[in-house]
């Protein structure tokens, strides 16, 4: 199973780099923007109110918005484990930091209330995209950075913002994704009410803990049958590592 | 009810590809306008032309080339669609000429504050 979602996220990012170097030399008009369901989000009140979309995003972004939030309610956060292409990076020099001994786990209480910073993020960035009617916060923006190989509005803190993140993650596992994301946070709305999600059988479950150890998102398994947590996104770790046939499988 | 472990990747897949494929179907304009001043009398044979432009890209330019080519004499209604660098110009042929507009979309513009004559637009393709 790991081997499959792996395929998915090299799909997904080799096909964003792809679509970032057609646009950068090849003068192509599809960005790596036209893809981001975030984008969606950031157009809809333009879209919904004055009937046009903000700056280089389209109806195109919405659809995959309302997609990706029909995604979130059949198979909760999917999403950031199968197809975000950022997400997959961060992930895979997460895996560095954690061979090597550099990831430092939060306390419990910190990383909770951390959390809630995407929730910050996420309407500051609402507020002045909807009042300004532009992009304000694309040089802020890790995936944009990365993927559009330093547009216009990219400037030399860009780059330094972006090296932050990638060299963040060395440290804390999915820390962009947990604690920043804008775009988790607006799935956060439905992620608990996804319907696909882990579960535990207990009679089988031995409380090893190791289900928690590989959890990218660090989020309590163990005493649990049912992972309804909103940052679960079913990417399969706690079932790849469970020594007990069954104990973990994905259910409704 | 428990389900087999590829039910994740089967339905990430199936709302991707359903996104994916809505995304290409469904196609709105950016802009359009309509030029009343140029509308011909009732019952005049109006042609249609597609540019493929180069910096059409995002609303900001859309408005500046639906602005630019509405000033253009025979133009009746511009289409814009960003998301494909294109612009569908309906057009008076008694006025006008697809060369002529592709003329008119290469040639610098002068900037609103400046006044300092850029280049902007560039056609890439006509299909008539």
């Amino acid at each position: 199973m790991r081997i499959v979602r792996t395929l998915f996220q090299v799909g997904f990012v080799v096909g964003m780099i792809v679509v970032g170097l057609r646009w950068k030399f090849g003068g192509q008009a599809l960005t790596c923007e036209t893809y981001c369901p975030f984008g969606g989000l950031e157009t809809a009140y333009s879209l919904l109110t004055h009937k046009r979309s903000i700056c280089a995003t389209s109806e195109a972004n919405f659809i995959f918005f309302l997609g990706m939030m029909g995604l979130v309610l059949l198979a909760k956060k999917s999403f950031c484990s199968w197809i975000c292409p950022l997400g997959s990076i961060l992930e895979w020099i997460g895996r560095v930091g954690n061979r090597v001994g550099w990831v430092w786990e939060p306390p419990r209480r910190m990383d909770g209330i951390l959390r809630y910073l995407r929730y910050v993020v996420l309407v500051v960035i609402l507020y002045f995209t909807y009042t300004i009617g532009d992009l304000v916060f694309r040089s802020y923006d890790p995936y944009y950075i990365f993927y559009s190989f330093g547009n216009e509005a990219v400037v030399w803190w860009s780059w330094v913002l972006l090296a932050i993140v990638l060299v963040s993650a060395l440290y804390i596992r999915m820390g962009w994704c947990r604690y920043l994301c804008p775009l988790g946070a607006a799935y956060d709305l439905f992620s608990w009410a996804g319907v696909i999600k882990p579960v535990v059988d207990p009679q089988v479950c031995t409380s090893c803990g190791l289900c928690e150890k590989a959890c990218p998102q660090a989020i309590p398994i163990v005493g649990k049958t049912r992972i309804r947590a909103r940052d679960c996104t079913n990417c399969l770790e706690c079932l790849a590592v469970c020594p007990k046939k069954d104990a973990i499988s994905i259910g409704i | 009810m428990r389900l087999k472990w590829w039910a994740v990747p089967v339905v990430v897949a199936a709302v991707m590809l359903g996104s994916y494929g809505l995304a290409k179907t469904i196609h709105f304009p950016t802009q359009v306008i309509t030029v009343e001043a140029h509308t011909p009398e009732q019952g005049a044979e109006l042609a249609t032309v597609r540019f493929n432009v180069h910096m059409l890209k995002c609303w900001g330019t859309s408005e500046t080339f639906t602005e630019m080519m509405s000033q253009e004499a025979g133009v009746v209604e511009i289409r814009t669609y960003t998301r494909t660098n294109t612009a569908v110009i309906t057009y008076d042929p008694a006025r006008t000429s697809p060369e002529r507009l592709a003329e008119r979309i290469n040639a610098p513009i002068r900037h609103p504050d400046t006044g300092e004559l850029i280049k902007v637009f560039t056609v890439r393709e006509i299909e008539t």
